[in-house]
């Protein structure tokens, strides 16, 4: 059951995302040119909402449905090659627009960009699991 | 897009609602880039994709992968302006390989830098920006300003020529 939760959690994730705009190329493109402030706007709007969420549950020590125990709130921690890693990944957004969320997104819209996107994004994380020992 | 700017705020506060959601209904964050993990797991035998946080294979954050696209395809016929096949990029169009399989290849290498540099810095722009910001983590704002700035960087090389 937990799967299919996810399933249709994974749906709700992918229409907000295309009906936020954040599958479209040019609205990426316009962001950086500063040219348009729309998906500014979204990212503002969903990180201010989000931290309001989180801030009612943490104020009512909120558990979670489907796992009946305290969420977990806790923040992600710092990783050795976090610098280099987040960088190299500004570069592929930048190139392409997408990132791993709305890639797999596009796909349902049609656009075949997405296809590409996701075999590239499998490839980066099977070439990551490979050296992942040597980076430690 | 043509829409108010207003349906920004509503699209953005959709997402800082999911997020809100996908926290209550599993009791854990939700992720995007780590269950990419999941389906290499199915597909190779490195190690690293058998144990740890890849233990179990066939996770649920692996279904939420398969459901963006479920999602993609019920806005574009419902809301959106119908589902139909394209390989156009909007104003990307004017400054990307010309032929398909060039353009091909640079999609395969662009999503090589987001799959590679995800696992790198250990979440994408949903756990380090949706989440992270929304946990007002400094580590996840660090990383996330970091994304943000060499997506500039990057686009603004790109479209000057």
């Amino acid at each position: 059951m937990n799967n299919f939760i996810s399933l249709l959690l994974g749906t709700i994730f992918g229409f907000s995302l295309s009906f936020s705009g954040a599958t479209n190329f040019t609205l990426h493109a316009q962001l950086f040119l500063f040219e348009n402030s729309w998906l500014l706007i979204v990212m503002a709007s969903a990180v201010t909402v989000g931290a309001l969420g989180v801030y009612l549950l943490r104020k009512h020590k909120a558990w979670g449905l489907l796992n009946n125990a305290p969420i977990d709130l806790s923040p992600k921690g710092m990783t050795p090659n976090l610098v280099m890693g987040a960088i190299l990944f500004g570069i592929g957004w930048g190139m392409s627009a997408a990132c791993p969320g709305t890639a797999p997104t596009m796909i349902g819209e049609g656009k075949l960009e997405g296809l590409f996107l996701v075999c590239g994004i499998l490839l980066g994380t099977i070439a990551y699991g490979r050296i992942e020992q040597s980076l430690r | 897009m043509n829409a108010p700017l207003y349906m920004a705020a509503v699209g953005g506060a959709l997402l800082g609602l999911f997020v809100i959601l996908h926290f209550w209904v599993t009791g854990r964050a939700v992720g995007c880039s780590s269950a990419y993990g999941n389906f290499c797991a199915y597909t190779c035998n490195i190690p690293f994709f058998h144990r740890g946080e890849y233990t179990t294979r066939n996770h649920p954050r692996l279904w939420l992968l398969l459901g963006l696209p479920l999602g993609g395809f019920l806005y574009t016929t419902a809301i959106g302006n119908g589902f139909h096949f394209s390989f156009t990029m909007g104003i990307y169009d004017a400054i990307l390989p010309i032929t398909t399989p060039a353009k091909g290849l640079w999609l395969l290498l662009a999503g090589f830098l987001l799959g590679f540099g995800a696992r790198l810095a250990g979440a994408c722009t949903t756990g380090h920006v949706l989440v992270g910001a929304a946990l007002l983590n400094p580590v996840s704002l660090l990383a996330g300003a970091i994304f943000f700035v060499s997506a500039l960087i990057t686009t603004q090389l790109l479209f000057l020529g």
